[in-house]
């Protein structure tokens, strides 16, 4: 799977939760999942969760903690496949 | 005293059960209370009230240090009484109040290394639809929280919410609330009277219709009179 690949599935998969839509119109690796998609931090729980069942991977509370950005997201799901 | 708080939309859709991943409480809670989640005869209520003292505590967690992580089940709730649960996290524990009504319900967490998990809170008053905590008083320190429903008008919960609070910490002060103003420091927010930060500690908190506001130990400008009233 490619980065691009794997950055459409993010962005696919907390799109159900985003509360601004116009940052995700304008999502970038740096565009921060609470603070500019406005995502309630409950919504991190099932966000990281549909990561797992998504990418057949596991993800520690320690590396779901150091998600901000989609750019993380991405970067650590990478980390995983690899 | 430090705070945190949190609010809880129950009937936003995010929130149902059919809408959170069927491991959602696996992920965030302990089996201690996965335990009490399955024997309690209002799951939905009790998961966001352990939520909720969870978040509240996190965020007095993370002002006293700022390299705390949120890792769920880790801050590990204790119920103590009706409304009333500790949470524990490494070496701290915080006194979390929970009001509810069938809208939302509300936590509110305190911390100070003295008093933490004593029971020296005055008694919370709750109304309805917009409930405010009279200043839950103990000896030289009190608390204020209250939880207001958006309107409307309000289009951004953030200015809502802030709206809210500064007219909240205005009138612990006796100042009007445009003399105060909400900053954030790492996300953190705090109050300022004229450009001099006061001493109070401040959280807020927004979800689905409601927007919810805490300050612990409000202290008075000594030179607030006069200026009050300008
Ligand atoms: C603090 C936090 C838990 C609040 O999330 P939330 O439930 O979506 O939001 P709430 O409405 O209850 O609270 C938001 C308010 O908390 C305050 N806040 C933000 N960061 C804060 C912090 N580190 N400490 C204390 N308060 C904070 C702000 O006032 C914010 O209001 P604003 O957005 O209007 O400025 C969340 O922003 C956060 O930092 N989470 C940590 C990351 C995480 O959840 N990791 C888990 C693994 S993925």
């Amino acid at each position: 799977m490619t980065r691009d690949e794997i950055f459409a599935k993010v962005v696919e998969i907390v799109k159900p939760f985003v509360k601004n839509e116009d940052a995700l119109a304008a999502v970038t690796d740096d565009t921060n999942i609470l603070e500019d998609l406005k995502v309630n931090s409950a919504r991190l729980v099932d966000i990281i969760l549909n990561f797992e069942d998504e990418f057949d991977i596991e993800v520690e509370d320690e590396d779901a903690d150091a998600v901000n950005t989609v750019g993380d997201a991405v970067a650590l799901i990478l980390e995983k496949l690899s | 005293m430090l705070v945190g708080n949190d609010v809880v939309d129950l009937r936003d859709s995010e929130s149902q059960p059919e809408a959170l991943h069927s491991r959602f409480d696996a992920r965030v809670f302990t089996a201690a209370e996965r335990e009490a989640l399955g024997v309690s005869a209002a799951p939905h209520v009790l998961r966001w009230t352990l939520w909720a003292a969870k978040e509240s505590a996190y965020k007095i967690a993370k002002k006293l240090d700022p390299t705390v992580r949120f890792l769920w089940r880790e801050f590990s709730t204790h119920p103590m009484g009706e409304g009333w649960l500790v949470v524990v996290h490494g070496p701290h524990s915080f006194d979390v109040r929970v009001s509810r009504t069938d809208e939302w319900v509300h936590s509110v967490a305190t911390h100070s290394s003295a008093r933490h998990c004593s029971s020296t809170h005055g008694s919370a008053r709750h109304g309805s639809a917009r409930q405010d905590w009279a200043p839950l008083r103990s000896a030289g320190s009190s608390v204020g929280a209250g939880v207001e429903r958006l309107t409307r008008s309000d289009a951004d919960p953030s200015s809502a919410v802030r709206k809210f609070a500064r007219a909240a910490v205005g009138s612990r002060v006796e100042c009007p609330p445009s003399q105060i103003r909400i900053a954030a420091e790492r996300g953190i927010p705090v109050a300022f009277w004229r450009e001099r930060r006061l001493s109070v500690d401040l959280s807020l908190s927004h979800h689905g219709r409601f927007v919810a506001w805490a300050y612990g130990d409000c202290v008075i400008p000594d030179d607030r009179r006069g200026f009050a009233a300008a």
